[in-house]
């Protein structure tokens, strides 16, 4: 058989192979998704091999905004840290601030006060909400529908104006400080909580009718990117796309930080672990988060917000701290060992999208390409995360 | 011809047109198809600036996904070494005229990662495209990147346009109250 | 929460040179583990056969040797197992990648940051770092390559 040119100038075909098969030539290529998408998901890049529409293998490759964020956690000191963990995540900024205060101060010894317990937990949920919001929109747009990504915004300019009144930023927060917070939440912040908690309510009906019951939607998202509860389990996924699964495993409930042992809420879970399911997961973790909010609210005790005592420049003593936290995406693992220096002498995180992007490759095996941009939309990744 | 020459006259223009030059820049200034390069969090914002409370549509901006539509390339986050040549790529897939805008601290100089122990960076955008405008902020506020999108339309313009709109004032005059913004909205 | 009974069982099962447990209040971890050469298969079998999943791989440089810390827990409760393998003379751990997949990423990530070698993974390549780099950033004694320094750092 002659080899016929395969040049096609949408595609950078970087390996043909061959297969033969009843006096036919079929031939598989290689394409090339990202590192530059629509700013949806950020730089992944996924090499598929493609059969026509069914991709045949997949690999992703990672790395295009790695930081060095470990390297920076051993060459300064805790504090300087801050910024850092936002970044990592900027989405779940606050979530990030939260879990490093806390294993920091796990391994200090460092009391906070109640208040700052519960104002931690409460601009948490609230970025938790506004996280879950935008993937929201962004997991439908990518589906094609722009109407929901439009009003999101809507939830989230009014979230973000709440946080920006307490913490003084819109995105990559540094609220939280080694023994409490920042600034203490006033009057204002509590009145726009509750009548943003009142007004989501009705918006969530709202989103309920607009998406959940939509046709298109659901013949993109049901059925597809089945996680079978076994190797979710194996790959050791958390977060939403392995309670999608049906295993009731979330961080906030297992080993409880701040007050979540004591406000009531539930774990949402699924049953199929297809995309479908990681969508009504996250939306109705939305609905828990607006109660936990409400609980605190309601419960917020007087008190300072800062343990005035906790020193600014740490030097814990020597030892090693583990500590477990749930971030929007999932569950955060942070090491870090002290040698009782200012400067950390290790320092790991390990994120979520970094694990549920390793399932990627085995679960795109024989899909079609749309299909693998609704799993991938439906996981939620943060590429930086996965890269610190 | 040195390096940086070859790169300024792959920007140029082969044919000058004078005065009808000056009549093209206004539509090229007003209708910037953006090649929304949403890195790391600038992105965030960059969306932001894009959708209804911000809306950088009112400029006549439209984002488009590929680089072979667009004029503006927004970079909008840090870039990294292994990133790099893929911007390079992008840039030179995109047809003149072109411009650049660095769009917060990462792009314009490496940003809070740029210290003596960073092995993975490339510190600013500025080290492998020529950049048109800097917008500073870490991310920089919605307000502030189309405010950077105004001062590239004065730059293609030579500042022929009368843009009213820059003398918009961030807090609107009115006292900020988010409760009464959420009720009314209701 | 754990029983301290079931504990005791999971640490006789391990049966490894030291085990011994840990204040989960202070350190986050119940079980702590220590394992020399084909030790840490073992453990680790021991720990799928009773349906831990592995959390966290990472390596602690200690200067005159690397030291390999494995998270396992389970999805039932808490009840976390770590598992410290020192590298050998040549900076070589066995691999768990064919046991745990996640492994197979955070085994490469280790080896290109820490430069700690997983014998018989079956693909070693860079998994962050671009492909042609042959530094390993974690390393203490690690400087920054001349070409990577931002001009302003340069010492001239």
């Amino acid at each position: 058989m002659s080899i016929t040119d395969t040049s096609n100038v949408n595609i950078r075909s970087i390996e043909t192979d061959r297969k033969i098969s009843r006096g036919l030539s079929e031939q598989s290529f290689w394409l090339n998704l990202g590192p530059q998408h629509p700013a949806t998901h950020g730089v992944l890049r996924i090499l598929v091999r493609m059969d026509g529409e069914r991709v045949v293998e997949a690999e992703p490759v990672i790395g295009y905004i790695h930081r060095g964020h470990e390297r920076m956690g051993e060459t300064r000191g805790y504090a300087q840290f801050f910024p850092n963990n936002s970044r990592m995540d900027y989405l779940g900024a606050l979530t990030y601030n939260h879990g490093y205060c806390e294993a920091v101060e796990k391994l200090a010894g460092i009391e906070v006060p109640r208040r700052a317990v519960f104002i931690r937990t409460i601009t948490s949920e609230f970025n938790r909400l506004s996280s879950h919001l935008l993937w929201l929109g962004a997991y439908l747009m990518d589906l094609g529908a722009f109407t929901p990504f439009i009003y999101i915004w809507e939830e989230r300019e009014l979230i973000n104006d709440l946080l920006n009144h307490v913490t003084g930023s819109r995105l990559t927060y540094s609220y939280n400080r080694f023994g409490g917070v920042h600034k203490d939440i006033d009057d204002q912040f509590i009145t726009g909580a509750r009548a943003f908690i009142k007004r989501m309510r009705k918006r969530f009906k709202m989103y309920n009718r607009l998406v959940t019951g939509n046709v298109i939607f659901q013949a993109r998202a049901k059925g597809v990117g089945a996680i079978p509860k076994q190797r979710a389990q194996a790959y050791g996924l958390t977060g939403p796309c392995l309670r999608a699964c049906g295993v009731e495993y979330d961080i906030r409930k297992k080993e409880p930080y701040a007050v979540y042992s004591e406000v009531d809420f539930d774990i949402p879970t699924g049953q199929n672990g297809d995309a479908f399911d990681r969508y009504m997961v996250r939306f109705l973790e939305m609905e828990q988060s607006l109660r936990i909010i409400e609980q605190c609210l309601n419960r917020l005790p007087n008190g300072p917000y800062i343990n005035d005592q906790a020193p600014r420049d740490l030097a814990p003593d020597p030892g090693e701290v583990f500590f477990a936290f749930e971030s929007p995406r999932g569950q955060v693992n942070i090491f870090i060992k002290s040698d009782g220096t200012r400067i950390p002498y290790r320092m790991h995180w390990k994120n979520p999208s970094y694990t549920n992007l390793s399932i990627l490759a085995e679960l795109m095996r024989g899909q079609f390409i749309a299909d693998v941009i609704s799993i991938m939309g439906s996981f939620d990744l943060i590429i930086p995360e996965i890269d610190k | 011809m040195s390096s940086e020459e070859k790169l300024v006259r792959s920007v140029e223009p082969v044919v000058r047109l004078a005065v009808l030059e000056d009549i093209l820049s206004l539509p090229r200034a007003s209708s910037l198809m953006v090649l929304t390069f949403g890195l790391a969090c600038c992105a965030i914002e960059m969306m932001a600036a894009g959708v209804n409370k911000f809306d950088w549509g009112r400029f006549g901006v439209i984002p488009r996904s590929t680089p072979r539509q667009a004029d503006l390339m927004i970079v909008a986050g840090t870039i990294s070494r292994k990133m790099a040549p893929t911007i390079v790529t992008l840039w030179e897939q995109m047809a003149a005229p072109k411009w650049v805008l660095a769009m917060g601290n990462c792009a314009i100089s490496g940003g809070p990662f740029a210290d003596k122990e960073q092995y993975a960076i490339v510190n600013g955008a500025d080290e492998i495209v020529p950049v048109d405008v800097y917008v500073p902020g870490c991310p920089p506020r919605p307000e502030g990147l189309i405010q950077g999108i105004l001062a590239l339309q004065d730059k293609i313009t030579g500042g022929q346009r009368n843009n009213l709109l820059r003398r918009f004032d961030r807090l609107g005059g009115q006292k900020r109250d988010f409760v009464e913004r959420i009720k009314r909205i209701e | 929460m754990i029983s301290s009974s079931a504990l005791n069982e999971l640490s006789k099962a391990l049966g490894a040179a030291e085990v011994h447990a840990t204040d989960y209040n202070r350190t986050g971890s119940h079980l702590d583990v220590t394992v020399a050469g084909d030790g840490l298969r073992a453990a680790a079998q021991t720990l799928q056969g009773r349906g831990f999943f592995l959390e966290d791989l990472t390596a602690v440089d200690h200067r005159t040797h690397r030291e390999v810390v494995y998270r396992f827990n389970l999805y039932q409760g808490p009840c976390r197992v770590t598992i410290r393998a020192k590298a050998d003379e040549a900076d070589a751990v066995d691999t768990i990648s064919d046991l745990y997949p996640l492994a197979n990423w955070m085994e490469r990530e280790c080896h290109e940051f820490l430069g700690v070698t997983f014998t018989g993974h079956p693909d070693p390549r860079r998994l962050l770092l671009p492909e042609d780099s042959d530094f390993h950033p974690l390393r203490k004694d690690f400087v920054v390559p001349q070409e990577a320094l931002a001009p302003e750092y340069h010492q001239d």
